[in-house]
């Protein structure tokens, strides 16, 4: 029995909430249709003297996932995006102070196997699909580029854009086992439900990014790729590809949002006058 | 006007010295003459040395020198009841540790960031790599499976500690030797055999190349604890033994000078590197 295949382009419906955390600097909330997360800044602040650098900022990012205590998945995204972060931001024009993120998962994160016999993880989360990690990963990363955008106090190089890749069967047979030969399968964007999440890509989009002077600000330059389970060469650039558009749309959403939340009009913003966010 | 010997001294003396003062500037120098501080070529990889079986009261064991970062695992087999929501199911449990012996960046108490980024890391690539499936773990569904603890310790760090790691968790797993289960339904125990011992079913033996771009135009392979503060991208290949690839992972700016992208060429090195390893170590192959 053949499955439907669905839109390779389509993402689920984005929506932003800028500023529900009021004492911060800067938050925001960002979702992946149902996958949502939350982000705040706090900074330039006071800095204590064990992580105080002479010549820039420090940058502390924390993550947490909705129940339970931060684990090592946590620990992980967390370091990761302050690498990728740490270059996005011009740390260098606030030496001495601290920046401090914070992303907050709103949506459970899969549950991990474990062996204890009361274990929290089998009975926090019901019935949901598994592997959705690459998704809650992607809304977090969005949530701080927006919650630092909104913060607009510390100077950023560029914006950080990030989407899930996730391949879906197309026949419900057996399952091809050889990676590569694969035409009974197609690359999603945002994948949800059924459809096998396989990866989270994040571009930075600014014109002073990557090697070719300029490409930066329209293509996005890839950050963060994440990518697993069996496949070749070709598909994970074609992952890469297809993330891009995914990206650009996240970005394209981003400015309208911000537009308006500004005061522009919606007729303005659809002639598309360049909001210049590198 | 000092005499030859002292000014030889005192030169030497003084590269080491600016190696500690100006790190980033000493790397350029080297780099500028097309090799790295220890001598190695850009794409260069440091010798691995695997050791199995030495610890007699794990149930498999490996040590791993990847130039001088050692690595000790060690993999125990303990029963317990499979979750509720996965009855046929056992655990795979790897934890790495990075304690204070092993160098002077890391301070005694609650494991670090990253000991925690590594161990994750690792849990990843054996869950997504489906290295050894979880069913086979299972010894009577609902009532008793397998629980792999991988206990992986550093105790001399030089830098690519996830490469070396990852060597020792899999030649490990391959050491490991469990006692064949019985489940004894009216007790409700479980029985293991004292004489009879199998071996893991092991599906894939992926291993990782790990990769660094420094200063957006040199990429280097298996970066030392030198070079890790100094470069702003890391890219971590794994690949099987089929030279199928099991993930990729990126931080950082892909794109070199020039306009090739990292990626490619860092997939095809870590291809290679992975056939030498399966030639150079047969305890992993």
């Amino acid at each position: 029995m053949a499955v439907v295949p669905r839109n390779p382009h389509n993402l689920r419906p984005l929506s932003i909430s800028w500023g529900e955390i009021s004492r911060a600097d800067g938050s925001a909330r960002f979702a992946f249709g149902t996958t949502q997360a939350i982000a705040s800044v706090s900074g330039p602040i006071e800095v204590r003297q064990m992580v105080e650098l002479p010549s820039r900022a420090t940058l502390e990012v924390l993550v947490r996932p909705l129940s339970g205590v931060p684990g090592t998945t946590e620990k992980s995204l967390g370091k990761r995006l302050r690498d990728i972060l740490e270059h996005a931001l011009l740390l260098s024009h606030h030496p001495r102070t601290l920046i401090q993120l914070v992303a907050q998962s709103l949506s459970p994160s899969p549950s991990l196997p474990s062996p204890s016999p009361s274990s929290s993880s089998s009975s926090s989360s019901p019935s949901l699909p598994s592997s959705s990690h690459h998704s809650l990963a992607a809304a977090l990363i969005n949530a701080s580029s927006l919650a630092l955008l909104h913060a607009a106090s510390i100077p950023m190089r560029a914006t950080l854009c990030a989407v899930t890749v996730g391949k879906q069967k197309l026949t419900t047979t057996a399952t091809n086992t050889h990676p590569g030969a694969d035409s009974h399968s197609v690359l999603v964007l945002d994948p949800e439900g059924e459809v096998e999440e396989r990866g989270c890509f994040a571009f930075l989009f600014g014109a002073a990014v990557g090697g070719g002077g300029g490409g930066g600000a329209l293509e996005g330059e890839v950050v963060w790729a994440d990518w697993s389970g069996a496949f070749n060469e070709d598909e994970y650039l074609q992952a890469v590809e297809l993330a891009r558009l995914g990206a650009k749309k996240v970005l394209r959403f981003i400015k309208t949002e911000m537009a308006l939340k500004n005061g522009f009009m919606q007729d303005d913003i659809d002639c598309d006058n360049g909001m210049d966010l590198s | 006007m000092a005499s030859t010997g002292t000014s030889s001294q005192s030169t030497k003396l003084e590269a080491s010295t600016f190696q500690r003062l100006h790190p980033r500037a000493y790397f350029e120098r080297f780099l500028a003459e097309g090799i790295r501080t220890d001598g190695r070529e850009a794409l260069g990889w440091r010798g691995v040395n695997v050791n199995v079986g030495s610890i007699s009261t794990a149930d498999g064991s490996a040590l791993v020198r990847l130039g001088d970062t050692t690595i000790v695992c060690g993999v125990k087999a303990e029963i317990a009841q499979p979750n509720l929501e996965r009855p046929d199911e056992g655990f795979i449990v790897p934890n790495i540790d990075l304690p204070a012996i092993c160098s002077p960046k890391f301070k005694p108490g609650a494991p670090g960031e990253e000991a925690q980024v590594i161990s994750d890391r690792i849990n990843e690539i054996l869950l997504s790599s489906g290295v050894i499936p979880l069913s086979s773990l299972c010894i009577h569904p609902k009532k008793a499976a397998w629980v792999l603890y991988i206990d992986a310790t550093c105790i001399n760090y030089d830098g690519n500690v996830i490469d070396a790691t990852l060597i020792a968790v899999m030649a490990a797993l391959k050491n490991t030797r469990i006692p064949v289960p019985t489940f004894d339904e009216e007790a409700g125990t479980t029985i293991c055999s004292r004489v009879n011992k199998v071996s893991l079913t092991i599906t894939r033996t992926p291993l990782s190349a790990s990769f660094a771009v420094f200063d957006g135009t040199h990429l280097l392979a298996d970066p030392s604890a030198f070079e890790e503060p100094l470069i702003e991208t890391s890219v971590t290949v794994v690949v099987d033994e089929h030279g199928e690839l099991a993930s990729v992972t990126q931080v950082g700016v892909g794109s070199l000078a020039g306009g090739s992208q990292s990626m490619s060429e860092c997939i095809k090195a870590a291809k290679q590197r992975r056939r030498q390893l399966g030639e150079l170590v047969g305890e992993i192959s």
